[in-house]
């Protein structure tokens, strides 16, 4: 009997964690980075991460840097199906969103960002904003309730010394570009550029025939 | 006392007895009048008779149903001034008339009781049942606008196979909510009646009409009309009583009969139009201030539009699936259209909530190569995809409602 009981405890007290464990937020988002000391033109990777126990078929957040220290070049997600969509960019805020068209699980990395070592600073990478995304009845992305921003903050130490020449290691996914935004009529621009040069070169071509023509008809006069 | 005193002291007291017993028997002379009953009455008859002092009839009536109806007693002969008491089956007044009496009464046993309210004579008797759609008056309509002129007509219905040799029509209304005017009497009594109008004035009137050279009303049908015009918002009443004779001298009164008129402010409607551009369907809606809904209209496929509404202020907002709403202030003028800027919705709002983020393109990027939902079909070519993007990307972070002047 005695045993018994001694057994029953240490059963309730092998359990009592996982317990506490299920008490916790299930769903939160926070920042990191595995090194956080570069050199200028050294490409500075920060990790989103994510744990959730909601099959979720989006995610975005918005990391807030400093323009004179770091150029955002792109980020991916590892997740299965899970695309970037681009979107215009705001100096000084990288400002990603990612969807899939099917739940996935998102337990570990959503995305790594990465950017480029400007010039010798001190310097915070800091996750404004974030949130995991489900897709409600309508067929609308909603953002998935109660979701906690745990680390927000990262300090990075970049040294003015310049690194050495760095190819930007590769993403896990396809790259979503964080570069600055192209004009959404940019092809029209072109156009309308390449019907002005046209115009002009034409009309310059024509106006020296015209006097072309004209000097050859007094050449023709001259007895 | 010696039998001399004793005589004289009988005879005297004889003679005193004989005074006050002759005192006493002319006050239990006081005349109790003897009540006289007639004949049981029919509708529509001439009845006769006579009363005074000492006299006085009843006539019974039987009621198999409820009865409007009118008692009307025309003195013959003599200085009677008839008074007509209506008893129940116990002899129980419920009401009297001098010279005419109107009643309804449910079905029983009922007597009319004539006597004289002051002398006596031969009267004249006749009962008549009266149809409350005897008279009637109609209007085109009892809910004016302010200044509104309509024109009331007057009917007679029911007229009997004998006719009616003349009417009178007074009538009663409020003058500072309306303004009668412009009689004009119908040939129902004939070419050419014998007509006399008393005002209008203070707020009544009296239309007299009869028959010329032996014409009567024989059949149903207006009698006059006259012009109403609306002075001042409120509910006016035209009430008017009806007296019909059918030449024999008794004037019959027909139950009065009534309209009310509502006077309202003038509400005049104004137009407003427009022009929205959006890939999608566009609904333009126009808003009190209190923020009622007033009217809405879908717009055409060219994004054109028409609102008619009273005039007044609102805020009109249009709207279409997947795109920021727009939103400017109307003034409507009473029977003029007034014409908004044409406006441009911008696209990529497609959760509806006002702002174009993240989410909006999310929902895209969860719903590729869909067609649901619509509202993120941006461009409604029946594919969820890249060119959808595209146009969102192009209004990103923009917020609604956008301005529209």
């Amino acid at each position: 009997m005695k045993q018994t009981a001694i057994l029953f405890f240490a059963f309730l007290f092998i359990l009592s964690p996982a317990t506490n464990v299920g008490a916790q937020s299930a769903e939160s988002i926070w920042l990191e980075a595995s090194t956080l000391a570069y050199k200028t033109g050294e490409t500075v990777i920060a990790t989103v991460k994510a744990i959730s126990a909601t099959p979720i078929q989006g995610f975005t957040f918005q990391i807030r840097y400093d323009p004179s220290c770091l150029q955002p070049i792109n980020a991916a997600s590892p997740i299965q199906g899970m695309n970037g969509l681009y979107l215009p960019q705001t100096e000084g805020l990288v400002d990603a969103s990612f969807a899939s068209t099917t739940p996935q699980t998102a337990n570990g990395v959503l995305a790594e960002v990465h950017f480029l070592a400007l010039a010798g600073c001190q310097t915070n990478l800091t996750l404004e904003s974030a949130g995991l995304a489900i897709r409600d009845a309508s067929g609308f992305a909603a953002p998935l309730p109660g979701v906690a921003i745990d680390e927000k903050n990262i300090v990075l130490d970049i040294d003015n010394a310049a690194g050495e020449s760095q190819v930007n290691p590769p993403l896990l996914g396809t790259p979503l570009s964080l570069g600055p935004t192209p004009s959404p009529t940019g092809s029209s621009n072109w156009g309308t550029s390449l019907l002005i040069v046209l115009v002009v070169v034409g009309g310059t071509v024509g106006v020296m025939f015209v006097f072309y023509k004209i000097w050859q008809s007094r050449s023709a006069n001259i007895p | 006392m010696k039998p001399k005193y004793l005589l004289q002291t009988i005879v005297l007291l004889a003679v005193l007895f004989s005074m006050v017993g002759n005192a006493q028997s002319v006050q239990a002379q006081d005349p109790t009048p003897e009540i006289v009953t007639r004949e049981f009455t029919f509708w529509d008859g001439f009845f006769y008779g006579y009363v005074d002092s000492t006299r006085y009839e009843k006539w019974p009536i039987v009621f198999t149903e409820t009865n409007d109806f009118s008692v009307t007693v025309i003195p013959t002969s003599g200085d009677l001034v008839p008074l007509i008491l209506l008893l129940d089956q116990n002899e129980v007044e419920i009401t009297r008339g001098t010279g005419v009496l109107t009643s309804t009464q449910p079905a029983g046993i009922y007597f009319i009781q004539i006597q004289p309210e002051s002398g006596g004579g031969s009267y004249e008797l006749m009962i008549r049942r009266v149809d409350r759609d005897d008279f009637s008056m109609e209007v085109p309509s009892d809910n004016l606008n302010l200044g509104d002129v309509i024109t009331v007509t007057m009917y007679l219905n029911n007229v009997p196979p004998e006719g009616y040799a003349s009417a009178e029509f007074a009538c009663t209304y409020p003058p500072t909510l309306i303004e009668v005017s412009n009689f004009v009497i119908t040939d129902l009594f004939g070419i050419d009646p014998a007509t006399a109008i008393f005002g209008p004035q203070g707020g009544s009137f009296i239309v007299a009409i009869a028959g010329s050279n032996g014409q009567r009303a024989t059949t149903s049908g207006p009698v006059f009309t006259f012009d109403v015009e609306a002075l001042q918002v409120g509910q006016a009443t035209i009430e008017c009583g009806i007296r019909v004779s059918t030449g024999d001298g008794i004037l019959i009164d027909l139950p009065p009969v009534s309209v009310t008129l509502t006077i309202s402010e003038v509400i005049v409607d104004g137009t407003l139009a427009g022009q929205v551009l959006a890939a999608k369907p566009v609904t333009v809606s126009l808003y009190y201030p209190d923020t009622t809904l007033a009217t809405s209209v879908q717009a055409d496929v060219d994004g054109t539009f028409s609102l008619t509404a009273p005039a007044g202020s609102y805020t009109v907002v249009a709207t279409a699936s997947g795109f920021l709403n727009a939103e400017g202030p109307a003034v409507i003028t009473a029977g003029e259209t007034t014409t908004k800027t044409t406006v441009n919705l911008i696209a990529g709002d497609i959760d509806g909530n006002g702002v174009i983020d993240q989410y909006d393109a999310m929902t895209i990027g969860m719903s590729y190569n869909t067609a649901a939902p619509d509202a993120a079909d941006l461009n409604a070519d029946g594919t969820i995809n890249v060119l959808d993007l595209e146009i969102l990307a192009a209004n990103y972070r923009a917020t609604g409602p956008q301005d529209w002047q």
